[in-house]
């Protein structure tokens, strides 16, 4: 086990724990976001540096600070490790940065894309950027391309976080997508014009932070804000799929069926692509009841549930620091700031 | 003149916040050039026609007022 201090609050967890995962493990405001870190896939994380960290002292045994940043999904824990978030200065300049740089060819097309209210960038973008862009040339554009009978691909959007050229790797039988180029000219294709149809495949549409691949038999349907959730779940005859999923109503229809997920807008079960695809009656589930809503969801707008500390740490902590903690909240939602 | 501003805040997000030392690589030499021939860079924004004129070279300050 070690023992890291986390912006002040003293968590133990065991070794090897990543610095992301010990602050999850925290809850609340301070955790650092993730654009590309994404727990159940192996390898994914780094690429982003939207999580980026201050470590004040590297461990008991060698106290010097880290020379840089780092990014807190990819390093390991060391006992005595005391790192820095949202009480560091230089490490809120940095976000800032990072929301400039990933938005420089992100095309602002908000309004018309299927994402729009559940997109990890757009919630990243709100609470870390700033509301202005110093970009004056032009972005980059790709024509969209349709990926098989269920998928579209709008390279566009893409910020490259590789998570589902992991998620083809590590649960469909063969990946017939990757990235294509390096630096400006990196994207991701399928070489020869490829359709993505193996089982499971489907579940790029739930990894992908952005629009960038979306469900093509819930395209334009709906805004998902005005779409109502509802858990349910079916037995799925196959294996590794687990059946429960969270169907997205609107009136009596069923407009899309996702994997569920968690406060993270991380899927924790996959589903197979018939559930995903083909099951689209109410009479093919077994309704268990309304989704919990979090706060990563606009469909919770104006009664947004704030990111609380997991009470068993809360316990574990001196007086004063809690009273500190109440008076000043790490994060206020929706401050644009500057 | 807010574009050297601009350049120089640019190349201090880059570096030390890459997953690659090949981005600072980029950075650095921008960032060192403004840093020693700031007055360089501010004489061909202030005085363009002279900037331009075949031949023209910088001779500091010293030599313009």
């Amino acid at each position: 086990m070690a023992k890291i201090t986390f912006d002040g609050i003293e968590v133990e967890v065991p070794d090897g724990t990543t610095i992301l995962n010990a602050a999850r493990k925290i809850g609340g405001g301070v955790v650092p976001p993730a654009m590309c870190y994404y727990t159940p896939l192996k390898g994914s994380g780094g690429k982003c540096r939207a999580c980026l960290v201050r470590v004040a002292a590297g461990s008991a045994k060698d106290p010097r600070p880290m020379p840089k940043l780092v990014a807190s999904c990819i390093t390991p824990v060391q006992d005595g490790m005391v790192v820095e978030n949202t009480t560091s200065e230089q490490v809120l300049n940095v976000r800032k940065g990072i929301v400039e740089m990933l938005l420089i060819n992100h095309p602002l097309d908000c309004p018309v894309c299927d994402q729009a209210g559940e997109c990890d960038l757009q919630n990243f973008a709100f609470e870390h950027g700033v509301s202005t862009t110093r970009y004056e040339e032009e972005r980059r554009t790709f024509e969209k391309i349709d990926i098989g009978p269920y998928v579209q691909l709008h390279m566009t959007r893409c910020i490259l976080c590789y998570r589902c050229v992991y998620t083809a790797d590590q649960l469909t039988e063969a990946r017939v997508h990757g990235v294509l180029g390096r630096g400006d000219a990196a994207e991701i294709g399928t070489y020869i014009e490829n359709s993505i149809d193996k089982d499971f495949s489907g579940n790029v549409i739930d990894v992908c932070p952005v629009g960038a691949l979306t469900d093509k038999t819930f395209r334009f349907k709906q805004r998902v804000w005005f779409t109502k959730p509802v858990n349910a779940h079916r037995d799925c005859g196959h294996e590794k799929c687990a059946g429960r999923v969270t169907l997205w109503y609107k009136g009596k229809d069923v407009l899309r069926v996702t994997a569920r997920k968690d406060e993270y807008n991380e899927v924790k079960e996959w589903i197979c692509n018939e559930c995903r695809f083909e099951k689209k009656e109410t009479s093919d589930w077994v309704i268990e009841g309304p989704a919990h809503i979090d706060r990563s969801s606009v469909i919770s707008a104006n009664h947004y549930e704030l990111p609380v500390i997991n009470p068993q740490v809360i316990a574990d902590l001196p007086e004063s620091t809690v009273r500190e903690l109440e008076q000043n909240p790490p994060l206020k939602l929706g401050g644009l700031n500057g | 003149m807010h574009d050297i501003d601009l350049i120089v805040s640019v190349a201090k997000q880059i570096e030390g916040n890459t997953i690659c030392p090949l981005g600072e690589a980029a950075a650095w030499p921008v960032a060192a050039a403004v840093r020693h021939f700031r007055d360089e860079f501010e004489w061909h924004v202030t005085h363009p026609k002279e900037a331009t004129a075949p031949g023209a070279a910088y001779r500091g300050n010293l030599v313009l007022a």
